[in-house]
């Protein structure tokens, strides 16, 4: 069945020799490493909303109801932006640089367009649904091995030949977007 | 049964039991068992998180067909969400049933549940 949903969806369409496409395991640990620039984002944005609306505490910061709704959707905003012109501009996140894998086109191997960029990464929510068990379930049962998003926008990730000076630069400035997130919100903090 | 049969332990945990499904294996494999309460209450919850899994499973599989076919319905996919707060829905529901020491049927599982319960 497997088989059939994706030969259904492009017929006559294969990769170059060289690519291959990329792997669950790949795309988790691009996620992971993605993680650390929404930690980063998420700490900066929850201790900004908590100087403005309360909730700072002596560790941190600790907000219910609105406060904490507007610091998830600052969160979600700037992650979305952050997914869409990545992967327009530039084909890729910094984890999925940091792993060697890149979204493309599935029509010609190209970059992606905003609207398919826009339209993969609104499906992102509908995927990540339980530990983003949804997106594992239908990257198993298509032959290009797509999530919905890819489906809705036409894309595949695949495999890239990525030099290692750049894998490792991608997973510090990953790292540095966590732990200056982190930094700048005290920073700020201080500053009251 | 009630809240005045039942012990305040088992109500909690027979409600705890649908949305933390660990718990229900449990009390099946151990003694908590002989309790029909427990049982009753354990068996329901399983039959619950595997229908759940079934229509999870079962809706992913559906978008995949809709969206390779015509990836313009997206928006569709959204609805899945949607689904998935009813669920969430229906297991506190059921867990809020449960901790007031109440054996209630679920429409449509509960007939299977039946057979199982005896």
């Amino acid at each position: 069945m497997a088989q059939q949903i994706g030969a259904a969806a492009t017929a006559g369409l294969a990769l170059p020799s060289s690519q291959t496409f990329a792997t669950i395991m790949q795309r988790f640990l691009a996620q992971v490493v993605d993680a650390l620039v929404a930690f980063g984002v998420f700490y900066f944005a929850g201790m900004q909303v908590a100087r403005r609306f309360g909730g700072l505490t002596d560790t941190g910061f600790e907000m219910t109801g609105r406060p904490a709704a507007l610091a998830i959707a600052i969160t979600a905003a700037v992650l979305l932006a952050y997914y869409v012109f990545a992967e327009a501009l530039v084909g890729a996140t910094l984890g999925k640089v940091a792993v060697g894998i890149r979204v493309v086109n599935a029509q010609g191997a190209v970059r992606l367009s905003f609207r398919q960029a826009l339209v993969r990464n609104l499906l992102r929510f509908v995927d990540a649904q339980v530990a983003y068990l949804v997106g594992a379930i239908v990257i198993m049962v298509t032959a290009r091995r797509q999530r919905l998003g890819d489906l809705a926008a036409g894309s595949i990730v695949t495999s890239h030949e990525t030099p290692r000076a750049r894998r490792v630069a991608a997973l510090i400035v990953a790292a540095g977007v966590a732990v200056g997130g982190v930094v700048a919100s005290y920073w700020l903090r201080g500053m009251t | 049964m009630n809240r005045e049969t039942v012990s305040s332990e088992n109500r909690l945990l027979a409600a705890l039991g649908y949305p933390i499904g660990i718990i229900p294996i449990v009390v099946l494999l151990t003694d908590m068992k002989q309790d029909r309460f427990m049982r009753y209450h354990a068996v329901q919850a399983i039959a619950l998180l595997i229908a759940g899994f079934v229509v999870f499973v079962a809706l992913s599989l559906a978008m995949t067909i809709v969206l390779s076919i015509m990836p313009f319905l997206f928006p569709l996919a959204f609805l899945t969400p949607l689904l998935m707060l009813g669920w969430l829905a229906l297991t506190i529901w059921c867990a809020f049933r449960a901790y007031q020491g109440e054996m209630f049927t679920i429409p449509v599982l509960s007939t299977y549940t039946a057979r199982y319960l005896g």
